[in-house]
């Protein structure tokens, strides 16, 4: 079985299953558009990616390895967030910050259905709060002036679902 | 339903910088998009970015819709309207009545019609200033509206893909199109220079053409015959201009004037063979039936519920045929086909509440090796081995759906079937009509592929399940929507339907709780919601139940 090289940001290399690696829009693209030789024993550079969070992504590779390719995804299909798989749920638990990194790294080696779940995770995590109640939650500052908040929501009473 | 694990209850550390900025906008987009609207709104009201996240993804603004007048008691829209602020949001819609005047709105109408992609006009009357503020508009509805006389229009709608005008003249449109491809109008009450006006429309957008719905007089259909020079793929021709002789003509002269047509959607045709011989490729044909007995003022009533024949003219590319009867007062229409009649493409059949005698159907689908997909809704058949052997006959179905009004002859013997259809995975076996039970259950032993199963409106008993589940050994998935069925059904279920993975319930079998843990524990989506009829409350049906395991 072959295998390739990555070497992340604080310069640890993994030996990684191309199959595996594949997983990663990125990788691929480096492996078959650019011709980059995985036999030549370099390791691909991944400078945005952190060995702890590398380590992880591989992980949830190697569990999805095999999974077949997904839908296109249709943009008028309501979204559902209640269908990530049990073994993903189990893997995001974590905490938040270790979430947004692998959000990132996903993001940054294209790896859409690691982002699918991801996002849904953090839609759940949105779902059903109050305003103040997700500021808690991610930890953000209200920036909009005092009373300025009651001013939007009175702006969204028009607002309809779409139909 | 799986617990949802807020990771934030136990992992956030009080003292952690602003973590939400390290993740870029264009990700949060992504996991709003995953938001319904409710919890959109709210996203919105957090903080700046993503207030800003939200309205920079046409994503996103696609889920808005603002209505203006804001108010139901506001009824006018003039200088002094003050909508109380915006969502950026992709769909717009005025709604007035009786030609209502839109004043100047310029004060607060350009910033919001820069996201607007739709934007319907209803019940009044505009300034054509209004498009020009929404250059990413691509439908564009108008719905007994006008345009306010105006001088001189220095736009394009270049991005205008689809027009809808109904009760509506396309006034200064026809030098504002550039690319529109779908038109629909209708026209109610015609007035004097609108055919003409719409002739100039269609004329302006001749080379994007593709698709028109009608509902038009026959002058106006005569009109449009004489466009030869489209090259209209999809046509739909309402029929509140129907029943006559006359106006049949002039659809059968519009057709022939545009052969290049690949799906035609016609209501109450009295005959089909010109239209369908002067059509030669056409890919997919909508045929709707209404009531004949309902009076039509000053139109042409047949006087049987009669269908035209299916002629004996070459459909050598039609793929979709969708006949919908429409159960009148005088019954089911019968289905005629014209001997030698052929599609030998047709993939999926689709009739409705239609009456299908004798086996000229069989005949007829013999030749269309590529069927895959039959839905029979509600259909009358002679006898109970005419509808086993038409739906066994086509060797590659995938999917089949049928549900039976009335069977004149239940035969008492056996159902000799060739050979069991084994490409079926998907069944979906509705009203039963007079069929009994226990025949009915032996059509799952003609379809030992399917794995997926839907069994509507109907009690089914024990012994029926039983054997549904013997036949059935690949099902994965099953719903039910019955009324009743006795609780040793689920007992089967665990028996033979080792594959099953999806299963749901509705009003229906009475589980016992050992079953509901077995399924919640061993299914990837376990559904049971039972409701039961009870005679002192007001509402009639109670739940009972309600068990929702989701787990893919």
């Amino acid at each position: 079985m072959s295998t390739i090289k990555l070497e992340t940001s604080d310069g640890v290399k993994f030996t990684v299953k191309t199959q595996v690696a594949k997983c990663s829009g990125t990788i691929r693209t480096m492996l078959e558009d650019i011709g980059i030789n995985p036999q030549d024993g370099e390791a691909i550079p991944l400078s945005n990616v952190h060995s702890t969070i590398l380590q992880k992504i591989l992980v949830w590779a190697e569990h999805h390895v095999d999974d077949p390719e997904p839908p296109r995804d249709d943009a008028d299909a309501a979204k559902r967030t209640d269908d990530i798989c049990s073994w993903d749920e189990d893997f995001l638990k974590v905490d938040q910050r270790t979430l947004f990194d692998v959000m990132l790294a996903a993001n940054y080696l294209d790896m859409k259905q690691l982002i699918a779940v991801c996002c849904k995770t953090v839609a759940n995590m949105i779902k059903g709060k109050t305003a103040d109640q997700i500021r808690k939650t991610f930890n953000i500052e209200n920036d909009f002036p005092p009373g300025d908040e009651d001013k939007i929501r009175l702006r969204n009473q028009f607002c309809e679902e779409r139909r | 339903m799986p617990k949802r694990k807020l990771l934030t209850d136990s992992g956030i550390q009080p003292k952690q910088p602003k973590i939400e900025i390290r993740l870029p906008p264009e990700i949060w987009q992504k996991i709003f998009l995953n938001l319904p609207l409710k919890d959109l709104i709210v996203a919105r009201l957090t903080c700046h970015r993503w207030r800003d996240a939200v309205g920079s993804s046409p994503g996103l603004r696609d889920k808005f819709w603002l209505k203006f007048p804001h108010d139901r008691n506001i009824t006018m829209i003039n200088r002094n309207y003050k909508p109380p602020g915006t969502v950026p949001a992709s769909n717009v819609m005025f709604q007035l009545d009786n030609y209502s005047k839109i004043g100047s709105i310029a004060a607060w109408w350009p910033q919001v019609a820069s996201t607007v992609t739709c934007l319907v006009m209803c019940g009044c009357e505009f300034p054509v200033d209004v498009l020009g503020h929404a250059p990413n508009l691509k439908s564009l509805h108008l719905i007994s509206a006008r345009f306010r006389r105006t001088g001189r229009v220095n736009f394009k709608l270049i991005n205008l893909r689809r027009l809808s005008l109904k009760k509506s003249r396309p006034g200064p449109l026809a030098r504002l199109i550039t690319r529109l491809e779908e038109l629909e109008f209708a026209i109610v009450d015609e007035e004097d220079g609108e055919i003409d006006e719409i002739v100039g429309l269609i004329q302006s957008a001749k080379s994007s053409l593709k698709e028109l719905v009608l509902d038009v007089p026959q002058g106006c259909l005569r009109m449009l015959s004489l466009l030869t020079e489209l090259n209209l793929k999809k046509v739909k021709l309402r029929d509140s201009y129907g029943y006559c002789y006359g106006f049949f003509e002039a659809i059968v002269q519009f057709v022939e004037a545009h052969p290049a047509i690949e799906e035609l959607s016609l209501f109450n045709p009295l005959e089909l063979h010109h239209v369908l011989r002067a059509l030669p490729n056409l890919k997919r044909l909508f045929l709707g039936f209404s009531d004949p007995h309902v009076e039509h003022e000053g139109g042409y009533l047949p006087e049987e519920n009669v269908l035209p024949e299916i002629p004996n003219v070459a459909l050598s590319n039609l793929e979709h045929l969708q006949i919908d009867g429409n159960a009148g007062t005088a019954g089911w229409p019968t289905l005629l086909i014209q001997q030698g009649a052929r599609l030998p493409k047709l993939k999926q059949l689709y009739l409705g509440f239609i009456f299908i005698p004798d086996d000229s159907l069989s005949e007829l689908l013999r030749h269309s090796p590529d069927l895959r997909s039959m839905t029979l809704t509600i259909c009358g058949f002679d006898s109970w081995h005419q509808l086993l052997s038409l739906i066994t006959q086509p060797k590659r179905l995938q999917r089949l759906s049928f549900s039976v009004s009335n069977v004149f002859t239940v035969e008492d013997d056996p159902f000799n079937c060739p050979a069991p259809v084994t490409s079926l995975t998907y069944l979906k076996v509705g009203a039963p009509g007079n069929v009994p039970s226990d025949k009915l259950r032996t059509v799952f032993r003609l379809f030992p592929a399917v794995t997926e199963l839907q069994l509507q409106d109907a009690a089914y008993d024990g012994g029926f399940i039983e054997e549904m589940c013997r036949s059935l050994a690949q099902l994965e998935r099953l719903s039910v929507n019955g009324l009743g069925v006795s609780c040793e059904a689920t007992t089967h279920l665990r028996q033979y339907c080792h594959k099953l993975r999806y299963l749901r319930l509705y009003e229906s079998w009475a589980i016992p709780p050992e079953d509901i843990a077995y399924f919640s524990k061993r299914l990837d989506n376990f559904y049971y919601n039972r409701i039961n009829y009870h005679h002192q409350l007001y509402t009639r049906w109670v739940l009972v139940h309600l068990t929702r395991v989701r787990k893919f």
